[in-house]
C-alpha cells in the first residue's frame, strides 16, 4: 500500500478529529478530563507488522473488536496489555483497587471505550471522505497480540497502526489502535485520500 | 405489513396470542426476555415488548406512538441520549455498560416499580437498521436492546467482597488477632527493601514464653490459648507506631519488626516489653525461677545492603534469643555481639 507524506498527514489528521471526539465523550463518562494522544499513523503489511512486534507479538492484550464493512472493509482493534485494560476501566469509574482479572462487567466496560473510540474515529473518516460504512456491535478478546491481528489477516493486507494514549488525573495508559484492510479496500483506501488531499 | 402495526392491536397493545396476522419472528421477540424498544427516525416509540413494560410499569399505548424522550416521569439519563442521537446519525451500533453509566432507562424490579433502589443494573446496546428497514421500509428504524445486569453485578460484588475477606484473614492469627507468620514474611520483605533504598536501620524482636510447655501441661490448652492471646494484647499496647509489624511467628513465639530503628531502639521496646510483661503478673507455678509468665527477647538491627540481609537479621535476632534462654530466661540479648543487656537481667 502506497501512500506519501501528504496522504498520511491528512489520516493522521482525520484520526485526530475522531479521537478529539472520542476524548469528550470519554470525558463526560469520567466527570473529569481525558486526554487522548495519537501521535503518527502508520501503515505495515503482514510481514513488516511481525516484525514490528517481534518479541511484543506473544504479550497477552485485552482487545476490543468491530468490523466495519461498505466502501471499506476493516477489523479495527483497540488493544491494551492485559493488564491495563482494568486500569484504564477503573481510571474511567475513578476506583482504586487494583484487580488481577477482568471480571465479566469491566468487561463490558471496556467494550463500550472500544466502541466509542473505533466508531468516533471510524465516523471522522467516513465524514470527511465522504463514503457510507456500517459498523458491528464490539466483541472482547482476551489473547496475544499476534493471534489479535494476524488471525484473520489476509496475506497481502495492511494494517494502520496507531499508537495510542490515555490520560486521566495524572494516570496514563498506553495502547495500541490497528486497521486491517484487505487488498481491495487499501486501494479504496489509496484513492479515497487522494481525492480528499486533492479536494482539501 | 411495515413495522409499525405488526406486532400490535388496535389499542397498541403487544398482541401475544392469536398473532395470525403478525409475522412469527415479531411475535418472539414479544416473549423476549430482554427490553426491545424500537425507535423511528423521529425517535417515536414504535414497538416495545412485554419485558419492557412489565419493568417500566406502563401499559404500551402510553409508549408507542409517543416521543421516547417524554414518556417517562424520570426521563432517560442524558448519556443514552446523546448516544442515541450519535447512532442515528453515524449508523453505528453503541452500547451503554454498566460500569461506566448509572442506569439509562427507568426500568425496576417488576414488583417494586418506581423505587430508586429496585432500579435494575441496565446493559444497553443502541443498533440503528438503517442499512435494512430504509431500503424495504419508510424509514430508518433504531433498536434498543436493554440486558438486566443486576444479578451479575451482585454477584461479581459478593465475590469481591469474600476475596477481600479471605485476603485479610490469610494474614491473621486465628487464635490472637495479630499478624501471622505469613503476614510477617512479606513485611519483612518489604522493610528490607525500603530500608536498602533509604539506607535506614531495619530492627527486630524475637520473643518466647518461658516454659510455655510445662504452663500448658500444668494449665491445659484452654488456659495456654488464653496467654497467648494476653502477651498479643500486651504486645500490641507497646508496639505502637504505625509501620511496626507485630505477628505470632509460632507457637509462643512472637515478633515485632521495626523499621528505621537502630539498636539502641529496638533495646528500648525490648526492654519495654519484658518490663511490661512482668508487670501482667500471669501466675505460673509449673516454672522454674519464679511464678509468673515471663519473656526471653532477642533484639538486631541491620542496615541491610541486599535483599538475602533478611535471613541474616533473622539469624541474629534468633541467636541473640537462644542466648537469652541460654542464660535464664525472662532476659533481653541483642546481636551481633550476643551480649545480655545487664540492664534488666
Amino acid at each position: 500500500m502506497k501512500l506519501d507524506e501528504l496522504a498520511l498527514d491528512a489520516l493522521t489528521e482525520l484520526f485526530n478529529l475522531g479521537v478529539g471526539q472520542a476524548a469528550s465523550a470519554f470525558s463526560q463518562i469520567a466527570g473529569d478530563t481525558v486526554q487522548l494522544t495519537v501521535p503518527r499513523v502508520r501503515i505495515m503489511t503482514h510481514g513488516e507488522l511481525s516484525h514490528y512486534l517481534g518479541e511484543g507479538g506473544t504479550t497477552a492484550v485485552s482487545a476490543v473488536r468491530q468490523r466495519y464493512s461498505g466502501a471499506i472493509n476493516s477489523e479495527a482493534v483497540l488493544m491494551f496489555p492485559a493488564e491495563r485494560g482494568l486500569q484504564l476501566v477503573q481510571m474511567m469509574v475513578g476506583g482504586e483497587l487494583p484487580l488481577d482479572q477482568l471480571a465479566e462487567m469491566e468487561q463490558e466496560a471496556l467494550s463500550e471505550i472500544g466502541n466509542i473510540l473505533l466508531n468516533s474515529v471510524m465516523a471522522s473518516v467516513a465524514d470527511a471522505l465522504q463514503i457510507q460504512l456500517d459498523g458491528s456491535l464490539p466483541t472482547v478478546e482476551l489473547s496475544h497480540v499476534d493471534s489479535v491481528l494476524n488471525g484473520q489477516h489476509e496475506a497481502g493486507g495492511a494494517v494502520l497502526m496507531i499508537d495510542i494514549q490515555f490520560e486521566v488525573a495524572a494516570r496514563e495508559v498506553k495502547g495500541l489502535l490497528a486497521f486491517l484492510l484487505d487488498v481491495a479496500s487499501q486501494d479504496a483506501l489509496e484513492q479515497l485520500i487522494a481525492r480528499f488531499v486533492a479536494g482539501a | 405489513m411495515t413495522l409499525t402495526d405488526a406486532p400490535f392491536t388496535d389499542a397498541g397493545v403487544p398482541m401475544t396470542e392469536g398473532a395470525g396476522s403478525v409475522p412469527w419472528p415479531l411475535v418472539a421477540l414479544v416473549h423476549l426476555q430482554a427490553g426491545i424498544l424500537i425507535l423511528d427516525a423521529a425517535g417515536k416509540v414504535v414497538f416495545v415488548n412485554e419485558w419492557f413494560l412489565k419493568r417500566c410499569g406502563m401499559a404500551a399505548d402510553a409508549l408507542v406512538g409517543h416521543q421516547l424522550t417524554e414518556v417517562f416521569d424520570r426521563p432517560a439519563t442524558a448519556s443514552f441520549a446523546r448516544r442515541l442521537a450519535l447512532s442515528q446519525k453515524t449508523g453505528f451500533p453503541a452500547m451503554l455498560s454498566h460500569s461506566l453509566h448509572a442506569p439509562p432507562l427507568p426500568l425496576y424490579m417488576p414488583h417494586l416499580i418506581g423505587h430508586a433502589a429496585a432500579i435494575l443494573s441496565q446493559s444497553v446496546h443502541i443498533i440503528p437498521m438503517g442499512k435494512w428497514t430504509a431500503q424495504r421500509h419508510d424509514q430508518a428504524y433504531t433498536l434498543v436492546q436493554v440486558t438486566d445486569v443486576t444479578p451479575t453485578v451482585r454477584r461479581e460484588s459478593l465475590l469481591r467482597t469474600r476475596a477481600d475477606e479471605m485476603e485479610l484473614m490469610a494474614r491473621v492469627d486465628a487464635l490472637t488477632g495479630i499478624g501471622n507468620r505469613r503476614a510477617f514474611s512479606e513485611s519483612l520483605d518489604t522493610e528490607v527493601r525500603a530500608a536498602m533504598r533509604t539506607g535506614t536501620p531495619l530492627g527486630l524482636l524475637m520473643m518466647d514464653i518461658d516454659y510455655f510447655k510445662p504452663y500448658n501441661d500444668h494449665y491445659g490448652h484452654p488456659a495456654g490459648d488464653r496467654c497467648l492471646r494476653e502477651v498479643a494484647t500486651m504486645l500490641q499496647r507497646v508496639v505502637r507506631r504505625p509501620r511496626d509489624r507485630l505477628a505470632r511467628y509460632g507457637g509462643e513465639e512472637f515478633v515485632v519488626l521495626l523499621p528505621g530503628t537502630p539498636v539502641d531502639g529496638v533495646l528500648e521496646v525490648g526492654r519495654e516489653v519484658i518490663e511490661q510483661m512482668r508487670k501482667l503478673r500471669l501466675p505460673h507455678l509449673a516454672r522454674q525461677g519464679g511464678d509468673i509468665v515471663t519473656l526471653s527477647v532477642g533484639a538486631a538491627s541491620i542496615v541491610p545492603k541486599h535483599i538475602d540481609e533478611a535471613g541474616t537479621l533473622l539469624r541474629k535476632a534468633d541467636d541473640a534469643l537462644y542466648e537469652a534462654k541460654a542464660a535464664g530466661r525472662d532476659r533481653l540479648c541483642y546481636a551481633p555481639t550476643v551480649k545480655t543487656d545487664p540492664s534488666v537481667v
